[in-house]
């Protein structure tokens, strides 16, 4: 008889947790439950998972209804649409222009102790060579262009930097995502020319955007002609970590 | 994966065709990218409804923070996105998080305030009554349970549970057996009621 009851409660323990079970069923359950304070406990717990689960199904029905007049007419809704549109923009110049990371692999070893033994000598002779060469090169070093040692593409070029491309009276910056390594930024915007209009060098690590003034608004509006930016991250060190591809051009609306 | 119009009627693609779509944009194509980048704007509405269902009632500079917190934490994970359900079923969640950690983060802020005497600090608005409180607070608990599971056991309970569909239309789109489908529903919700009972003392 419990060996019954416990595989009939199990069976329907289980439909009734996947809300599947007719009235008749559910009468059965609570019958087999009886006074058990674990399989009343039980049941009790999934109508608590149940009716959360209808309220979030109503809550999530409510949140993701199409927007609506009075919503968009809010100030604080405009606000936050305006901060999405600058998020926006950084994620969809990250999409266009992908950062490329160029990264090393190291090769295993081989399992082979013998080969491993001679390819261990060979490396450690081939570092002596190049070491004697590197000596040469430095005390020999007439300034005459050389060949790297490196496979073509093996070289860490750092990050591209994608940079908005838009500044209007609403949103008068330049922003651009942060660049692993960075300590500082030279932001330039140039002419046609490549001279530069306005310029700004910041050495902070979080400064990824240029927030403009009304008198360089003024200036940038006056200009005649195209004009381009270009951004270039630098460690502390003061070497390139990063930079955009090439000048991008910038609208100003 | 469609979704009826009474449930999700954000939604404009379907699970699958969103993943090649994302796919598209991470590839740089402009097409999908624009596509993607309209598809987002669902963020401001969720995070925006989402302050006043869960009564947080956060001013608005906050609101602005979350909606680019919710931008920043989705472009690392897009190449993530399984297509397991529409897009805005899965950015929604990023909305839920980012308004949450952000709403406790303004709230411990606010009790280290409060125990100065000296300053007032109103960074959030009075508390929401006792019992939606409690109801939210069980919400966010089930929500971290739902995440806690695979994309399939998860699409599984949402589409029978929040979207309720039958085990027979579920078995079809996973093109699996529906006593199958049933075990793992099953399974899914009693490990939450588990977890919930484990972390909770009750479900």
């Amino acid at each position: 008889m419990a060996v019954h009851d416990n595989r009939e409660f199990g069976q329907l323990f289980a439909a009734f947790t996947n809300a599947d079970v007719t009235a008749a069923e559910r009468v059965r359950l609570n019958e087999l439950a009886g006074q058990d304070v674990g399989r009343r406990g039980a049941i009790a717990e999934v109508e608590a998972i149940h009716e959360l689960l209808v309220v979030e199904a109503s809550m999530r029905c409510e949140i993701m209804r199409p927007v609506e007049g009075a919503e968009e007419a809010d100030e604080s809704f405009g606000r936050m649409a305006k901060a999405a549109a600058r998020a926006g923009e950084k994620m969809r110049a990250n999409m266009l222009h992908p950062t490329t990371i160029r990264t090393f692999v190291q090769p295993k070893p081989s399992a082979d102790a013998g080969r491993l033994r001679a390819w261990l000598y060979g490396a450690a002779v081939a570092a002596v060579l190049m070491i004697a060469v590197a000596i040469g090169m430095l005390l020999n070093n007439n300034g005459a262009p050389g060949l790297s040692g490196g496979k073509p593409g093996d070289e860490v070029l750092g990050e591209y930097i994608s940079v908005t491309t838009q500044i209007t009276d609403n949103s008068r910056e330049l922003s651009w995502l942060e660049v692993k390594g960075a300590a500082s930024y030279e932001v330039s915007i140039l002419d046609a020319s490549k001279a530069v209009v306005l310029g700004k060098t910041e050495s902070r690590r979080r400064f990824t955007n240029w927030h403009l003034s009304t008198s360089d608004m003024t200036l940038l509006r006056e200009h005649q002609g195209a004009l381009f930016v270009t951004v270039v991250a630098r460690d502390r060190a003061g070497e390139t970590v990063g930079a955009t591809r090439e000048p991008e051009r910038i609208e100003v609306k | 994966m469609k979704y009826p119009s009474s449930t999700l009627l954000g939604d404009r693609g379907t699970g699958p065709e969103d993943q090649l779509l994302v796919q598209g944009a991470l590839r740089g194509d402009r097409a999908s990218v624009d596509a993607v980048m309209r598809r987002l704007g669902c963020v401001v509405r969720f995070v925006y409804r989402l302050n006043r269902s869960m009564g947080y009632n956060m001013p608005t500079e906050g609101l602005e923070d979350v909606v680019q917190q919710v931008y920043l934490a989705v472009w690392p994970r897009l190449p993530d996105y399984a297509g397991t359900s529409a897009l805005e079923t899965w950015v929604y969640g990023f909305c839920r998080n980012c308004l949450r950690a952000e709403f406790r983060r303004r709230a411990s802020r606010l009790r280290v305030v409060q125990t100065d005497d000296n300053l007032q600090d109103h960074t959030v608005d009075a508390p929401p009554p006792e019992e939606r409180a409690v109801q939210m607070e069980s919400l966010d608990l089930l929500h971290e349970e739902l995440e806690q599971l695979t994309d399939g056991d998860r699409e599984i309970v949402e589409l029978r549970h929040l979207q309720d569909r039958s085990f027979e239309q579920i078995a079809r789109q996973k093109n699996l057996p529906p006593s199958t489908i049933k075990d793992r529903c099953y399974r899914a919700v009693d490990k939450i009621r588990m977890r919930m009972k484990r972390r909770y003392g009750c479900a």
